[in-house]
């Protein structure tokens, strides 16, 4: 009677050793196969993820976008006669009411075909939602530097490709409440610590991005250095008395 | 259980089967340090690149973080350091730099992290750990079918 019993036994630990070895061997495939993907296009996992965030993210700001100054806001903006006074009292009103993650425009890199909701901060869960504005720089709008960090690899990677950068190309951020071209002006590859060459003032209004490299490492941080060119105030920044067109705030010339 | 041990003791060992026995737990011990072969691969090149994400990592834990007053902790700083005109616009400057190589050097923004955002990926990870994956797979597989092979002599 023991016999069969002892087999019995001693086939049901080699069945689940043998399952275990096909289970591992699929997640090593699958692993593998990741790896393959994201060499050729992007991390797929990630991407999917980062995909139903930014969706999330365009009707967030659609609402944003949507909204009407606070009575407070609208009593300042109506003693601003100043299209740009304007623009950055906006912009620091939304940096101070935006939270980490939220968001709180749109970028668009034509040259790499690129255009994401950006939000507010960079931290990690921030920027697996869209490419970040550093807390330590304003927002578009604000006189002096604005940084924006992205992925390059995962999470739908927006920078990806810039790298291909080049001076005279654009990059263009539309806020709730304005429109900002800026033009490339080089680029950089610092250490990750050298966080000055990101952030620093350098006495006009620039835009920065943000981003590892080589690809599929974090060694180094590549900066793309954009000045501001043109400014085309929106919603609640526009003051057209008599009903006319916006005219652009032309900033200056791409250097 | 017994029974089948006094049998397996009991039973006359030749020369021959004592050397493939010894051969095949030979075998399984080469199987057991495969994967640890091919982890300590993996990890080798990937050293230099780990040690900067993690530290950025470790930065980025506070990168996001703002003051406990709930205020954005760039706004306070940012108007009185300012060197373009409040009104916001870069029209009247003129020194734009020219060259990708030169950085802009002014500095009047003190830089709260000490570390630029983690945006990367390890890929050697992925690969390291699928490799692994599979070595640990396959060794448990062919050890599995010699001990079976061995049990049905």
């Amino acid at each position: 009677m023991s016999a069969p019993t002892v087999a019995g036994l001693s086939r049901r630990p080699s069945r689940a050793f043998k399952t275990l070895a096909i289970l591992l061997i699929a997640l090593g495939s699958l692993a593998l196969a990741d790896a393959a993907v994201t060499l050729l296009w992007q991390e797929p996992f990630s991407a999917l993820y980062a995909k139903l965030e930014q969706d999330h993210l365009r009707g967030a700001l659609h609402k944003l976008e949507r909204s009407a100054p606070s009575p407070a806001e609208r009593r300042t903006l109506a003693s601003l006669p100043d299209e740009r006074r304007r623009i950055e009292f906006l912009a620091r009103e939304l940096q101070r009411r935006s939270g980490e993650g939220s968001p709180v425009g749109r970028i668009v890199i034509p040259r790499i075909g690129a255009s994401y909701v950006i939000v507010h901060g960079t931290g990690a869960s921030a920027l697996e939602s869209g490419p970040g504005i550093y807390s330590e720089t304003g927002f578009p709008g604000i006189p002096g530097t604005t940084a924006i960090a992205g992925h390059r690899t995962t999470y739908l990677a927006p920078f990806r490709h810039i790298d291909s950068l080049h001076r005279g190309n654009h990059v263009l951020l539309y806020m709730p409440y304005a429109q900002f071209t800026y033009t490339v002006i080089g680029q950089k590859v610092v250490a990750p610590t050298d966080v000055r060459a990101a952030v620093d003032d350098v006495g006009y209004s620039r835009l920065v991005l943000s981003a590892c490299t080589p690809l599929f490492s974090a060694a180094k941080r590549l900066l793309v250095y954009a000045r501001l060119t043109r400014t085309v105030p929106v919603g609640a920044a526009r003051r057209v008395p008599g009903g006319g067109a916006v005219r652009p705030i032309i900033a200056s010339r791409a250097a | 259980m017994t029974r089948t041990d006094v049998e397996a003791s009991s039973r006359p060992q030749t020369a021959g089967t004592e050397a493939q026995r010894r051969g095949s737990s030979r075998a399984a011990r080469r199987l057991v340090i495969l994967p640890v072969a091919l982890l300590l691969l993996a990890i080798a090149p990937a050293a230099p690149t780990l040690a900067a994400s993690s530290t950025s990592k470790e930065a980025l834990s506070g990168y996001g973080t703002k003051p406990s007053s709930g205020t954005s902790p760039s706004k306070s700083t940012k108007t009185p350091t300012s060197k373009t005109p409040t009104t916001g616009t870069p029209a009247k400057e003129e020194s734009a730099p020219t060259t990708s190589s030169s950085a802009p050097t002014t500095t009047t923004s003190p830089a709260k992290s000490n570390s630029l955002p983690f945006t990367g990926f390890n890929l050697s990870w992925t690969v390291g750990g699928g490799l692994l994956l599979i070595a640990m797979g396959f060794s448990i597989a062919t050890v599995q079918r010699r001990q079976g092979r061995h049990s049905g002599r």
